[in-house]
């Protein structure tokens, strides 16, 4: 099964590269704009994953990812872990806080980079099916000038 | 005696950093709370549905975090760190357990957190309770939690704490910890407790 999903994935990965209407990650020895470091950490059961990349863009303009989207998942939203310490009213606690918060969009600069990692800005996606660690899934990202692009994601154990 | 000794004398040995304030105290790479606050105490849930209490673990060095399993990015990363510092120890593993208390027993059965822990190591158990068993044991450790807005598929956010509390073998608070802390002073502090 796992091979057959992968099998699957990949050619719905080279289906939504073959879609992509902005050259932007053609071969080339430039590449404007590049998605790297992309994963998933695995965690049983049905709970949501946490994703993580890095979005690279050389052109003059900003990008507004907007979407995300994966036949893996029947939802992706965009999430930010943050800890809080010493803030009003918690003076008597121990540590920090966790917190986290959902994000409609989130900005790549011109000529910068924008990092979905651990313990800051992640994926948070709700999977449709099954997952297992070593498996590569394709993962969409809608721009807010029409830009779309699939990257595929490894999918590793829960401790990265 | 030399314990309370240590405890009282934590902020002047803050002070006069490098100088030992007991003859014989450890050198920890973690903050020492010996003292601070008050020894392990809880009546939770299970992973397997039955009633545990915190005097079940003695004997054993106890990692105490709370958290949540619909919680896929912070949690994860502080229980892969512990399970990243207890592959360095050897035998000693053996006699830690780190318990994932989960703030969020509305979602949280006992069969899910079994899952969600045995994904990170023998050591690791989870354990929930009712909100008043729950509120009883963060008071006591003063950590908050609070539960986000559910949103329109009616999933919510817990925010919790995210200190890391380590427990000697008789039950005696003794370190905090943070996820920032490097696996290897971690590990050598779980080991000084595991062997004293």
């Amino acid at each position: 099964m796992p091979v057959f999903r992968h099998l699957l994935f990949k050619s719905l990965l080279l289906a939504g590269v073959a879609l992509m209407f902005v050259p932007a990650v053609a071969a080339t020895d430039t590449v404007p704009f590049s998605v790297s470091h992309a994963w998933i950490r695995w965690l049983p059961g049905n709970l949501p994953l946490a994703g993580y990349a890095t979005l690279e863009n050389d052109t003059s303009e900003a990008r507004i990812l907007v979407a995300a989207s994966s036949p893996a998942f029947k939802r992706i939203e965009f999430h930010r872990s943050m800890e809080m310490h010493g803030m009003k009213g918690m003076d008597h606690m121990m540590g920090g806080m966790s917190h986290m918060k959902h994000l409609k969009s989130v900005t790549v600069p011109a000529h910068g980079t924008f990092r979905f990692g651990p313990g800051a800005y992640h994926l948070m996606m709700w999977r449709s099916g099954d997952i297992e660690v070593g498996d590569h899934v394709p993962v969409t990202f809608r721009f807010s000038n029409g830009m779309t692009m699939t990257v595929e994601f490894a999918v590793r154990g829960p401790a990265g | 005696m030399t314990f309370r000794c240590c405890a009282s004398l934590v902020a002047a040995s803050l002070l006069l950093a490098g100088l030992a304030a007991c003859s014989g105290s450890a050198q920890w790479r973690t903050t020492d709370i010996t003292g601070v606050m008050p020894d392990l105490a809880f009546t939770l849930t299970s992973e397997t549905g039955a009633t545990v209490h915190a005097d079940d673990f003695r004997g054993k060095v106890k990692v105490l975090f709370f958290g949540y399993t619909h919680c896929p990015d912070i949690c994860p990363i502080t229980l892969g760190h512990l399970a990243a510092a207890l592959r360095t120890m050897g035998a000693d593993a053996k006699q830690v357990r780190v318990l994932f208390v989960s703030v969020d027993p509305k979602r949280d059965t006992p069969a899910l957190l079994e899952k969600y822990t045995d994904a990170f190591g023998p050591q690791f158990v989870g354990l929930t309770g009712t909100q008043e068993q729950l509120r009883e044991l963060t008071k006591r450790y003063r950590v908050a939690y609070s539960y986000g807005p559910p949103d329109e598929n009616g999933n919510y956010l817990v925010n919790h704490g995210s200190a890391i509390f380590v427990f000697d073998r008789q039950g005696h608070v003794r370190l905090l910890m943070n996820r920032s802390d490097p696996t290897k002073a971690i590990a050598h502090d779980l080991e000084l407790l595991v062997n004293e």
